[in-house]
C-alpha cells in the first residue's frame, strides 16, 4: 500500500469567503495527512467545504471573495502557501493535478480532444507538438479509450459521459503527478460507469504510484478504493480513520448518521433514515460544535465549546465531547 | 452543414417575399398614392392618365405581379424627385453609408472588446465601474441627441470639427462615433458578461489546474469561447449598422441611403421610399444569413448537427 | 441559429448585468430613478395643471430667453424659451404627456399581442406554434428603424399611425421570450391538475399560465419603455412622428437644432429629459427584474 512517507501535510487550513451576508468560514481549521501511494477519501454533505479544501491546496480559491487566511500546506517538504503564482503554476498539472465533477464542462468545447490532452504535456514537459500528441495518444490508450487516433481529432460533445471523464483522467495524469485530487469524479456518471471509472483509477494509481484525495458524498465509493477516510462537516474535519476501521467503529454521531442514511440492498424502502435538521448557515455558525443542533446525543457542553481532538486508536481521530 | 445553409437561405427568401407583400399592401392601403404624388397636378383628367400609365387601375394581384416582376428585372420604378430610376439613385448613395458603417464598426471593435475583457478580468474594480456607467448611458441616449451634443461641443464651442458633409477624416469622426455609441455600449456589456460566464466555467478551472499561464487562459481558452457568443451580436451589429445609420446621417447631413430614405419619405417620393426600404431589407436579410452561416462555422456544435 | 434564437440568447446574456450597486438605494429600490419616473408620470398625467405657461401659444416678444441661471434669464421662464417664444418647461411637461401616452399605449398593445401569440404558440404547440413563430421570426428580421420610417412615410405622420408602427416593430421580442416562459411552465404540475379538472384550453392559458408569466411580461415592459420613448422621439425629430404643434420632445429638439449655433438650450434640455427618463426606466426595470423573477437574478 503506502510507503509511509508523508507527501501532503495540511495543518490548520482556514479559507474564508466574504459575502454580502457575512464571512463564510468554508474551511475552518482543517488538518489532513496524506502518505505516498495512499488514497484518502474526503466525505461530507454538499457545502461542507470539501471542494474548497481541494481548491485551497492548489491555490485556486475563487477570488476576490475567497482567501486562505491561515495554515500550512506542506507538500513534499515545501509550504505551498509560501510560493508565488509562477511557482504554483509549475506545480499545477505537473506535480499536483485535479479532476472535477462534471466531465462535459471540464473539457473546452471548441478544442479537439488531442489538443486538450496534449496541452499539459507541451507546457510542463516542454515537448514539441507532434511528440506531445503521440504521448497524448498513449495516455488515451491507457485509460481504455478505443481507437484513440480517431478520437483525438474529435470534440468533447461527441463523446459519452464515461469516455469524457476518462479523457479528463488522461489529461491530468499525462505529466505523472505525485498527487491527484478528484472532486466527486463519479457523481455525474451512472452506476456501472462509476464502477468502471473507479477501478480504472485504482489500477493506474497502483501502476504509477501517485497519491490521491478522493472527494465524495457516497460511502460506497469510499469503500471501494480508499485507504483512509476523513469526514467533514461545516468546514471542519470531525472524524478520520482507516477505511475499515471507520466502517466498523464509527464514533462521531455525524459519521454514524451519514452511514446509516445509505440505503442498503434489502432495506425496507418505506423507512429511509434521514438526518434531522438542515445543514448550518455557513455565515452564522453557532458556538461550540457545529453539529450540535442536529445531534441526537447532544450534551450541554457541545453547544458551548468546540470539542478537542481525541485519539481513539492508532490513526483514528475524532472531535467529539462524547468520546473524550 | 449544407442542410443548415439551405434551410437558412430558404427562410430568408420567404422573409423577403413577405417584405415585398408588406410594402405592396401598405402602399395600397395608405390611400391612393397617386393622389399624393400628383398633388401638383390640378386636373382630374391628368390624374386619370397617370393612373392608367402606372397601371393603378388594374386589379391588386396583377399590380403585385407587375411589382414583383419589375423588381426581378431590376426595375424599381422611377424616383419622382430625381427623375431617375430609383435603383440608380440608391446605388449612388450606398457607398457613402458603407464608408460610415465601416468606420463605426472599427471604432466599436477597437473600444468594446478590450474594454469588455478588461472589465471581466478586473471585475468590480474602478475600470469596471466606469465602463458600466458608460455602457448604460449609451443605451439611454437618443442617437440624434448625442450627435447634436457632439456638434455643440466640438464644432460650435471648440471649433475643432466641421458640422457636416463628407470627404475629410474630420468630417467622418463625429458621425462614425455617434453611430457607434449604442453598439459600443451593447458590445462592451456583452463581452464583459460573456467573459465572466466563461471564466467561471469548469474548463477554465481545468486549464488553470493544468498549469496553463494566465494570459493564455484568457486569450486562448476563455476568449475563444466568449467569441462564439460575441460573434452572434457582432453579426447582428454588422447587419444593423447600415440600417441604423439613418438618424446619424440625418443629423450630420451625411449623404447616405438612410438620409435618402428620410428625405424621400418627407417628400412622399414613393418609388424611392419603396426602393430604399426593399433594398435595405434585402441587404439586411442577406447579411443575416451570411452571419448565421459564419456563426455555424465557428461553433463546431452547430456544424455537426 | 435564427433571429429569434439570437434575440433570446442576447437577452439572456444582457440580463445578467446589474449596476444597482452604483446608485443609492432603499432596500434595493433605486431612489433617484424611481423619483424621476414618478415625476415623469405626474407630469404626463397632470401636466395641464402643473405647467406655468401655454406650451403652444406663440409669443414672439419672448423668443430665445435663456434658462434662469444664465445671464438674460428670468424666473418667469425657468428653463428659457424656444424660437417661437414658448416656455421650455411647459413644453417639456406637455411633452411628457405625449411620451407617456405613446409609450404606455405601445407597450400595452405590443405586450398584449406578444402575450397572446406566446400563449397560443407555447401552449398549443404543433402547427399553430410553427406558423406563429415563423411570423415572429419575420417581424424580428425586419430592420426596425428603416421599417418605421418607410411605414411612416406611407401612412403619413400622426400619433395614431406612430403607435401602430411602433407596436408592429416592438411586439415580436415579447412573443419570443414569453413563449419560452410558457414552455417552461407548461409542464408544471398545476397545469396537469387543471386539465384533469376539466378546464378548457383557453381557461388554462389565461387563468393558469398567464399569471405565471406576468412577472416576465412586466420586466420586459419596463425595459422596453426606454426604447419606445427613444424611438418615438427619433421619428418625431425627423418629422415622421407626432406632428406639430403638439410638443413632443423629439420635435422640440428638431426645432432647437436651428438655433444650436447661438442658443444651446432649446435642443439640449429636451434631450436631457429623455436621457433622464430612459435611464431611470432602465435602472428601475433592472431592479424590478431582480425582485420579480428569481430566474433572472445575477448570482
Amino acid at each position: 500500500m503506502s510507503s509511509g512517507n508523508i507527501l501532503l501535510d495540511v495543518k490548520d487550513l482556514k479559507t474564508y469567503f466574504s459575502t454580502r451576508r457575512g464571512v463564510v468560514k468554508a474551511v475552518d481549521g482543517v488538518s489532513l495527512c496524506l502518505k505516498e501511494r495512499e488514497i484518502l477519501g474526503l466525505v461530507g454533505e454538499s457545502g461542507c467545504g470539501k471542494s474548497i479544501t481541494c481548491f485551497s491546496i492548489v491555490r485556486l480559491v475563487p477570488q476576490p471573495a475567497g482567501r486562505i487566511i491561515a495554515g500550512e500546506i506542506i507538500f513534499d517538504g515545501e509550504d505551498l502557501l509560501k510560493k508565488n503564482e509562477r511557482e504554483m503554476r509549475a506545480i499545477r498539472g505537473r506535480r499536483i493535478s485535479m479532476i472535477l465533477q462534471d466531465p462535459l464542462t471540464s473539457l473546452n468545447p471548441l478544442f479537439t480532444i488531442g489538443n486538450q490532452t496534449a496541452e499539459p504535456i507541451i507546457i510542463h514537459r516542454k515537448l514539441g507538438k507532434n511528440t506531445a500528441l503521440e504521448k497524448a495518444r498513449e495516455m488515451l490508450k491507457l485509460v481504455n479509450i478505443p481507437s484513440p487516433e480517431v478520437r483525438m481529432k474529435e470534440y468533447p460533445h461527441q463523446m459519452s459521459g464515461g469516455m469524457r471523464q476518462r479523457i479528463v483522467g488522461a489529461m491530468v495524469l499525462s505529466c505523472q503527478p505525485q498527487l491527484l485530487i478528484a472532486d466527486e469524479p463519479t457523481t455525474s456518471l451512472d452506476v456501472t460507469t462509476q464502477a468502471q471509472f473507479l477501478k480504472l483509477l485504482k489500477d493506474i494509481q497502483q501502476q504509477s504510484n501517485f497519491s490521491m484525495i478522493l472527494v465524495t458524498h457516497d460511502f460506497g465509493v469510499i469503500a471501494r478504493i480508499c485507504d483512509r477516510v476523513a469526514v467533514m462537516y461545516a468546514g471542519k474535519i470531525v472524524e478520520s480513520a482507516e477505511t475499515r476501521e471507520l466502517f466498523n467503529n464509527a464514533t462521531h454521531p455525524y459519521t454514524f448518521a451519514l452511514m446509516k442514511s445509505l440505503p442498503n440492498m434489502g432495506d425496507r424502502l418505506d423507512k429511509l433514515y434521514t438526518i434531522e435538521g438542515q445543514p448550518p448557515e455557513m455565515h452564522a455558525l453557532p458556538p461550540g460544535c457545529s453539529f450540535a443542533p442536529r445531534c441526537p446525543e447532544v450534551k450541554e457542553i457541545c453547544k458551548q465549546k468546540y470539542p478537542p481532538l481525541s485519539v481513539l486508536k492508532d490513526g483514528h481521530y475524532v472531535n467529539c465531547w462524547l468520546r473524550t | 452543414m449544407q442542410r443548415y445553409v439551405l434551410k437558412r437561405v430558404a427562410q430568408g427568401i420567404i422573409v423577403l417575399f413577405v417584405v415585398t407583400i408588406i410594402i405592396f399592401v401598405l402602399g395600397q392601403l395608405s390611400g391612393a398614392p397617386v393622389d399624393l404624388m400628383t398633388r401638383h397636378f390640378s386636373t382630374p383628367e391628368v390624374s386619370e392618365q397617370l393612373r392608367e400609365r402606372w397601371g393603378l387601375d388594374e386589379s391588386l394581384p396583377v399590380q403585385y405581379w407587375r411589382f414583383i416582376s419589375g423588381i426581378a428585372r431590376g426595375d424599381f420604378g422611377e424616383s419622382v424627385r430625381y427623375g431617375q430610376p430609383a435603383l440608380e439613385v440608391w446605388l449612388t448613395y450606398l457607398p457613402n453609408t458603407l464608408i460610415l458603417a465601416t468606420a463605426a464598426m472599427s471604432i466599436v471593435l477597437i473600444i468594446s472588446i478590450p474594454t469588455g475583457i478588461l472589465s471581466a478580468i478586473r471585475v468590480g474594480g474602478w475600470f469596471d465601474k466606469f465602463a458600466k456607467i458608460f455602457a448604460i448611458m449609451g443605451q439611454s441616449m437618443p442617437e440624434y441627441w448625442l450627435g447634436l451634443m457632439l456638434i455643440l461641443a466640438f464644432s460650435i464651442h471648440l471649433g475643432w470639427l466641421p458640422t457636416s458633409g463628407m470627404g475629410t477624416f474630420q468630417q467622418l469622426l463625429m458621425p462614425a462615433f455617434t453611430l457607434s455609441y449604442y453598439f459600443i455600449a451593447s458590445l462592451t456589456r456583452l463581452t464583459r458578461s460573456t467573459m465572466l460566464d466563461v471564466l467561471d466555467s469548469d474548463y477554465i478551472k481545468m486549464a488553470r489546474i493544468k498549469g496553463v499561464p494566465e494570459n493564455l487562459v484568457i486569450v486562448k481558452h476563455a476568449f475563444k469561447n466568449a467569441l462564439v457568443s460575441i460573434l452572434s451580436l457582432l453579426g447582428v451589429m454588422i447587419i444593423s449598422l447600415p440600417t441604423t445609420s439613418v438618424i446619424t446621417e440625418v443629423v450630420f447631413r451625411w449623404p447616405g441611403i438612410g438620409r435618402l430614405l428620410v428625405n424621400a419619405a418627407l417628400e412622399r417620393d414613393f418609388p424611392l421610399v419603396r426602393t430604399c426600404f426593399l433594398l435595405i431589407s434585402v441587404g439586411y436579410i442577406v447579411a443575416s444569413i451570411v452571419a448565421d452561416i459564419l456563426y455555424a462555422y465557428v461553433d463546431p456544435r452547430i456544424r455537426y448537427k | 441559429m435564427n433571429p429569434s434564437q439570437r434575440v433570446a440568447d442576447i437577452f439572456k446574456r444582457l440580463r445578467r448585468i446589474s449596476i444597482r450597486k452604483a446608485i443609492p438605494t432603499i432596500k434595493g429600490l433605486p431612489i433617484i430613478p424611481a423619483v424621476i419616473l414618478l415625476v415623469f408620470v405626474i407630469c404626463g398625467l397632470f401636466g395641464k395643471w402643473i405647467a406655468p405657461h401655454d406650451p403652444v401659444k406663440i409669443n414672439l416678444d419672448d423668443t430665445l430667453i435663456p434658462p434662469f441661471w444664465q445671464e438674460g434669464g428670468s424666473t418667469k421662464y425657468i428653463l428659457g424659451t424656444d424660437g417661437m417664444g414658448r416656455d421650455m418647461l411647459s413644453r417639456l411637461i406637455f411633452g411628457a404627456n405625449v411620451s407617456l401616452q405613446v409609450g404606455f399605449t405601445v407597450i400595452v398593445f405590443s405586450g398584449f399581442l406578444g402575450t397572446v401569440v406566446a400563449l397560443l404558440s407555447g401552449y398549443l404547440g404543433g402547427w399553430v406554434d410553427i406558423i406563429l413563430m415563423r411570423v415572429v421570426d419575420i417581424f424580428l428580421s425586419l430592420p426596425a428603424i428603416v421599417f418605421s420610417i418607410a411605414l411612416a412615410a406611407l401612412m403619413g405622420p400622426s400619433k395614431k399611425n406612430l403607435i401602430f408602427i411602433l407596436v408592429l416593430v416592438m411586439w415580436s421580442p415579447y412573443a419570443r421570450i414569453l413563449r419560452g416562459a410558457v414552455l417552461r411552465i407548461k409542464n408544471d404540475d398545476f397545469v396537469d391538475l387543471a386539465i384533469v379538472a376539466g378546464a378548457s384550453k383557453a381557461r388554462i392559458m389565461f387563468r393558469h399560465i398567464f399569471p405565471n408569466i406576468f412577472n416576465t411580461l412586466v420586466v420586459l415592459a419596463t425595459l422596453q419603455l426606454g426604447q419606445v420613448i427613444i424611438a418615438e422621439s427619433s421619428l418625431s425629430y425627423m418629422g415622421l412622428g407626432v406632428p406639430p404643434p403638439e410638443p413632443a420632445w423629439g420635435t422640440m429638439i428638431f426645432d432647437g437644432t436651428k438655433q444650436l449655433l447661438m442658443h444651446w438650450w432649446p435642443a439640449t434640455i429636451p434631450g436631457l429629459a429623455i436621457v433622464l427618463v430612459v435611464l431611470s426606466g432602465n435602472l428601475f426595470g433592472d431592479w424590478l427584474r431582480v425582485r420579480l423573477d428569481p430566474k433572472f437574478r445575477q448570482l
